[in-house]
């Protein structure tokens, strides 16, 4: 009995029933409590907020600065795997990786409303709506550049340095070692991975369920099929079943594929949008952009809303802090992708890597999908704010309202959700998996099934008990342990790399065991006696 | 030309470098041969004399006498080398001076048994244009079973034009080997390649080689081998079948200049001189 069991879950007990007691929990309080869990949700996430704001901004910062001040320091030299490793893969493949890391149920989720509604409620003064408009797209572009990529840095290069440098299991845990020393395999070690599950789980819920709000406006937009949270938690309920079928049917490979689909697909809209759109005001606010970005980085970054009116506050909680938290408790799924294709990587390499290869995709995808709906607002073409700003799941069907193909386009960006779903999902249940089951790759089956239909429940009872405000509240609540993690994490990985580096070092000076002096010595030695004894004869 | 570099660092190395050239040179046949010792302290300084209180005459002629000997106790005879002692200009000088020579190869006695770190040799490696070998201890003198680890590259044809010279035609055997990859699945994860794209990859790798080898080399078709990577490092599958295989001399033509500025002469070239790699090597550039 007990190896037919195992023959399906073959699992690290302390670490996988506390996360499945704690989701169930969570799933079965939300589920009785009903209604009244949206008011608990919106409490809790203003609450957190109000009082964790500072903290998040600040983090963020520190984690980006300590990953550029680490790449490009002595450090940077270091070698993921050792210093004779060798990149598993080509330079040009690895930044494809990267783009596709980058590429998600996010952005096609916020791309055009996150600017659209800066745009509408500037979250600074502003004098005229052409400084809203450049604020709108700098903000959007503070969300999703170098501190989500410097989380991500931050976690992946600790998970491969640990994993690769120094072989131990490729899970949050081990990235302890430095300070926790063999604890990491006791107790403490156990809670890590706990919290690192929960926060990845519910960070992957959160993007689970933008994704399926905006499938259902999608679908209204295209069919009318009702936008109701029924319909959600249907479509929630279809999508997981069909990822797991293709993975109980072991036609992972169909998943691969289709991730890899999804990525050209993408391309394809991106590109679909920058022709049919505002082509040269796409490329000039691309560069204009950027530029203001390098320019208010820093006020941007540690802007905590501290002198805003009495009681006018409140953008930051709703906007920087869930990004913040939602990247943190996302950055065990991102982390240990990009971990995973990095081996071989000089530190410096990885951290150049992944903060820019991702940044610069992601902002241009941005300028094209919100830029141009911003430019269709700014220039009068239709007034598509106010849709964009009651549900901003519309957003992007609104926005191809306005251009040719819309029924075509507005398919294919249901479809890219959709397939986002299910290869999130899969991959999403994979790095649980792993932590779940000590840091293996190819543990049984069964689990990643439960993980996959446990992510599309907790998706789906968050919509239940509090849509998009609840999805936010579950990202900054999980995210909040795991940011107190990622400092340790610092910490580890410095103590981690600066031995690593010290190590290099002590090898590089190890000389010859007979010193070329004393070669030399004795050849003098040598030949000196023997013409004295020449003389002599 | 056949003109060859032997270096000499005065440690008991030297005389079982010079036996193994000499052997070599039986079945290679070489033109010149100069036997050079690089003086690693440059500066005569008032240290050094009350370091060396022996020394009455000048170092240089110390040296050449000393390389004179053990050429002679290894069975040498005084026409058919020359020595030079280079003890002023660094090693740049050295190494200018090596490379604007007529010799074509360059040959260290590289320890893996007796201590040695070989970092002189590997930083001389760098620095000059002329191929290299790498003899070792343990190095069968007559490097009989010679295999060219071919990537299709230039430099492989390069290796394959100075291996058609260096080993004349009645000796000639030397088999080509090419490691293959399989190029990854990657996303999301990277896991099992399948056994069928493995075996594709490979059939297009010995048609490859194949080809090659015809349009090359005279060697017969059985002397082609490829061999799957499998995730390990090229330069381990390289010497792991070089091992196995008892190859007496891996030849591996180099890339010169890779994108990390401290690898000048290629990662695998770089991992096979490793001291402790056992096997011989001769850089083809």
């Amino acid at each position: 009995m007990k190896n037919k069991l195992s023959k399906y879950f073959d699992v690290h007990k302390p670490v996988f029933w506390p996360a499945t007691i704690l989701i169930v929990v969570f799933i079965t309080v939300t589920l009785i409590v009903g209604e009244p869990m949206e008011k608990i949700f919106a409490d809790i996430q203003e609450g957190l907020s109000n009082y964790v704001g500072w903290f998040f901004v600040l983090v963020t910062n520190l984690f980006l600065i300590f990953c550029i001040v680490i790449g490009f320091s002595k450090l940077g030299k270091i070698r993921l795997g050792g210093k004779d490793a060798k990149p598993e893969f080509s330079r040009g493949s690895w930044f494809a990786m990267l783009f596709s890391a980058g590429m998600g149920i996010g952005i096609i989720f916020w791309g055009v409303a996150e600017p659209m509604n800066h745009f509408l409620n500037p979250p600074q003064d502003v004098e005229n709506p052409r400084e809203a408009a450049s604020q709108a797209m700098q903000f959007s572009f503070l969300h999703w550049g170098l501190h989500a990529w410097g989380i991500y840095a931050l976690v992946g290069l600790s998970l491969a340095f640990f994993a690769f440098s120094r072989k131990l299991p490729l899970t949050i845990r081990s990235v302890f070692y430095p300070i926790l020393g063999d604890k990491i395999y006791g107790w403490i070690g156990d809670v890590i991975d706990v919290i690192a599950v929960l926060a990845t789980l519910f960070g992957l819920a959160t993007s689970l369920g933008l994704g399926v709000k905006q499938v259902n406006s999608g679908l209204t937009y295209l069919f009318d099929i009702p936008d109701t949270v029924t319909t959600q938690v249907l479509l929630i309920a279809g999508i997981t079943l069909v990822a797991t079928i293709s993975v109980f049917s072991g036609i992972d490979k169909g998943v691969k594929n289709l991730s890899e689909l999804n990525i050209r697909i993408g391309a394809v809209f991106l590109i679909f949008i920058i022709a049919v759109g505002p082509t040269l005001f796409i490329f000039d606010s691309y560069i204009q952009n950027l530029g203001n970005y390098i320019q208010n980085f820093f006020s941007m970054s540690f802007w905590t809303e501290s002198y805003a009116k009495e009681g006018e506050g409140g953008w930051q909680n709703g906007w920087t802090v869930f990004y913040w938290a939602w990247w943190i408790s996302w950055s065990p799924f991102v982390g240990m992708f990009i971990a995973r294709v990095s081996k071989g990587r000089t530190v410096k390499e990885f951290i150049t890597g992944v903060l820019l290869v991702p940044t610069l995709l992601t902002f241009l995808w941005m300028t094209a999908f919100g830029g141009t709906g911003i430019w269709v607002q700014l220039n009068g073409i239709a007034d598509i704010g106010p849709a964009i700003i009651s549900d901003a799941s519309t957003s992007l069907f609104v926005l191809l309202e306005q251009f040719p193909f819309t029924g075509i386009a507005s398919a294919v960006g249901v479809i890219l959700v959709i397939n986002f779903f299910v290869t999130s999902s899969d991959s999403g249940s994979l790095v649980i998996d792993s932590i779940t089951a000590g840091g293996k790759l190819d543990a049984p089956v069964g689990q990643r099934i439960f993980w996959a239909v446990s992510e599309g429940a907790v998706a789906a009872v968050l919509l239940i008990g509090g849509g998009l405000t609840a999805l936010q509240t579950a990202a900054i609540t999980t995210g909040l342990p795991f940011a107190f993690i990622l400092i340790l994490m610092m910490f580890s990985l410095y103590k981690g790399l600066m031995k690593e580096h010290a190590r290099n070092l002590a090898e590089a000076k190890e000389t010859d065991f007979v010193s070329y002096q004393e070669k030399l010595k004795d050849v003098i030695g040598k030949r000196s006696s023997k013409t004295e004894k020449n003389i002599k004869e | 030309m056949k003109n060859v570099i032997v270096f000499m660092d005065m440690s008991k190395m030297d005389e079982i470098v010079l036996k193994q050239v000499k052997q070599l040179e039986k079945v290679w046949g070489f033109d010149e041969i100069c036997l050079l010792h690089y003086v690693e302290i440059q500066e005569l300084t008032d240290d050094f004399s009350t370091q060396f209180p022996d020394l009455d005459r000048p170092l240089e002629e110390i040296l050449e006498e000393e390389i004179i000997e053990k050429a002679t106790n290894s069975g040498w005879e005084a026409e058919n080398y020359s020595v030079k002692i280079h003890s002023k200009g660094g090693k740049e000088g050295l190494t200018n001076w090596i490379n604007s020579s007529d010799y074509s190869l360059c040959v260290f006695g590289k320890k893996v048994i007796n201590p040695g770190s070989g970092i002189f040799a590997s930083k001389i490696a760098r620095l000059i244009d002329k191929s290299i070998l790498f003899t070792t201890e343990t190095s069968r003198p007559n490097f009989d079973n010679v295999m060219l680890c071919v990537d299709f590259s230039t430099y492989s044809k390069k290796a394959v034009k100075f291996l058609n010279h260096f080993i004349p035609d009645s000796a000639s055997n030397f088999s080509l080997f090419h490691v293959y990859k399989v190029p990854a699945v990657y996303f999301p994860f990277v896991k099992q390649k399948s056994e069928r794209l493995v075996e594709e990859e490979k059939k297009k790798a010995e048609k490859a080689l194949d080809h090659f080898r015809e349009k090359y080399t005279k060697q017969p078709k059985s002397n082609a081998w490829v061999e799957y990577n499998d995730d390990q490092p090229s330069d381990k599958v390289i010497y792991n079948y070089a091992r196995t295989h008892h190859v007496d001399l891996i030849v591996l033509g180099i890339k010169g200049k890779s994108d990390d500025d401290d690898l000048l002469i290629g990662s695998v070239a770089e991992k096979l001189i490793q001291p402790d790699r056992y096997v011989p090597v001769l850089l083809v550039q």
